[in-house]
């Protein structure tokens, strides 16, 4: 498993990261905020078929996902994901599939605990990222922001 | 100075030809009458007797009877009084009988009959009070309705009343439930429960819709206390979610174990034992229940789903235990689907909660929670879990 984040005042501020997103992922500089990833397990790809639909909100370095019935979500995102800006915006993408902060769009996967959540990384999560109603453990975007 | 004195006296007179004026107004009108304006509280005196005219109308009866029948009314109030204080064990309620003739009516139980006479007798109502046989005093009927809250469960919103005529408890219940359900609450003899609510509801919520939380619908369930019905999706699926712009309240649920599975009411909507098998709508009534120990390893099965929609398979793995991805911390509980030659991808992000079934009728299997990247298969939770949190499939 693997955490990637790069806002290096909040890297600072924990020490519960194990990495940072490179230069060769992101052009986000030293602000980029956190990007929590898994990695999947040996086997034949299981993997939790819901999906939350909403838009991807960027606060306070954490990329949260807030749901059409108003849940706040802090997605965790398949191992590959990429993070990006475009004009300003961050852009996460995983396949080819990319969604904008604020971009209506939707994760498939299923929904974890905080212990769950960080079982799945690893790692334990930053006290920062602390979303309102859960984790998502996402294994797609299912629309494309291009 | 002298200027300003004349000011203020011209100004008190001013004041005073106002008021004289205005009262003088006000005077006249009332006296011209009603038509001629509003008129001050207290100055109109009706002439004729309106409440008596209705009356008349209503029941048929002369305004001089209904004169009498009222007098008889007041004079049945301290007739009640009395047998309230005095004959609280035997005394049933008191109501008017307007047919075939007017009466004042005296419930009473078994035994209390010579002593309800006796207190009409000497309040001289004898010609205008009958009486009738009742099972349960006035003051047990209140008891049963303060304990109403002891028998029925907490979450129900309901509303209670006494038909002293019927000598009855009446518990209305506001959120729809079905006449079973109704049934199934234990209640003492002389409490009559029903749905008393909004209209019994057009738009139905079952297995096979989009939920607004993302996911499909499983199956329409009860509670295994039978208390209250509901939907089910599956639980890794977010909380929060609608059918039709109707929350679904959360009830239960969890994913972790053998366990993909959440719960939820549906206010105002209906939710029949039925599930959708087209995207056109078509609908299958679910009339049985697989539990998992009855499974046979490559039977047939078909399944709905929001994304990939109606396909059909085979139990390919009876016992298969999923991934962290799939469910953390799971049992070997699960079970595996493979799509007939013919079927597409099985699962797709959507489709959890979608429900597992064969036949039509249907008999449920099982809800869907998982997909593989790997093939078009899928997993899904038997059916016969569901207890763990409270419900079963309903039939």
């Amino acid at each position: 498993m693997r955490i990637a984040a790069s806002l290096a005042a909040l890297m600072l501020a924990t020490t519960l990261l194990v990495g940072c997103i490179g230069d060769e992922e992101s052009d986000l500089g030293g602000s980029n905020p956190y990007l929590f990833t898994w990695t999947a397990p040996e086997g034949p790809g299981d993997a939790a078929a819901g999906l939350l639909l909403g838009r991807m909100d960027v606060r306070n370095g954490c990329i949260y996902w807030l749901s059409d019935n108003g849940s706040e979500f802090l997605p965790l995102w398949p191992d590959g994901a990429l993070l990006s800006t475009e004009e300003g915006t961050v852009v996460v993408s995983v396949d080819g599939t990319a969604v904008a902060e604020g971009q209506d769009s939707s994760l498939s996967g299923g929904e974890r605990t905080r212990d769950q959540a960080e079982a799945l990384l690893g790692e334990s999560l930053p006290s920062v990222c602390n979303p309102a109603d859960g984790y998502w453990v996402a294994t797609g975007i299912e629309s494309d922001a291009s | 100075m002298l200027s300003r004195r004349m000011g203020m006296a011209a100004l008190a007179i001013s004041i005073a030809a106002i008021a004289f004026i205005a009262l003088s107004t006000a005077a006249g009108t009332a006296a011209e009458g009603p038509d001629e304006g509003p008129a001050d509280e207290g100055s109109q005196t009706e002439s004729s007797n309106a409440d008596l005219d209705d009356y008349s109308k209503a029941y048929g009866v002369t305004p001089e009877e209904a004169r009498r029948q009222w007098t008889i009314t007041d004079e049945a109030r301290e007739l009640q009084a009395s047998l309230r204080s005095d004959a609280r064990d035997v005394f049933a309620g008191m109501w008017l009988d307007y047919e075939p003739e007017f009466a004042v009516v005296v419930g009473v139980l078994p035994g209390g009959e010579e002593s309800v006479r006796a207190t009409v007798k000497e309040l001289g109502l004898v010609d205008w009070v009958r009486l009738a046989p009742r099972d349960h005093s006035l003051v047990d009927l209140h008891a049963m309705q303060d304990s109403l809250s002891e028998l029925l469960p907490a979450s129900l919103d309901y509303s209670s009343g006494i038909d002293q005529s019927e000598g009855l408890v009446n518990v209305y219940v506001h959120e729809y439930l079905s006449d079973s359900q109704l049934a199934s609450f234990e209640l003492p003899n002389g409490v009559a429960i029903s749905f008393e609510g909004p209209p019994v509801p057009a738009v139905d919520v079952y297995g096979g819709l989009s939920l607004s939380n993302g996911c499909t619908a499983g199956f329409s369930v009860e509670e295994t206390n039978g208390f209250q019905s509901g939907v089910t999706t599956a639980g890794h699926c977010e909380n929060s979610t609608s059918y039709n712009g109707q929350n679904l309240p959360w009830e239960n649920g969890n994913w972790i174990g053998r366990l993909d599975v959440q719960w939820h009411t549906t206010p105002n909507l209906g939710d029949p034992n039925k599930i959708r098998v087209t995207q056109q709508g078509a609908t299958r009534v679910v009339d049985d229940r697989m539990p998992a120990h009855q499974f046979i390893e490559d039977e047939h099965v078909c399944k709905y789903g929001r994304a990939t929609l109606y396909d059909c398979g085979t139990l390919d793995d009876l016992s298969f235990d999923p991934s962290d991805i799939c469910v953390p911390s799971s049992t070997d509980d699960f079970v595996r689907v493979t799509p007939n030659p013919q079927a597409g991808d099985m699962a797709e992000g959507g489709d959890s909660g979608g429900p597992v079934f064969h036949d039509n009728p249907a008999t449920a299997y099982g809800v869907m929670n998982c997909e593989f990247t790997s093939n078009q298969d899928m997993l899904f939770m038997p059916q016969n879990f569901m207890p763990d949190i409270g419900v079963q499939v309903d039939i």
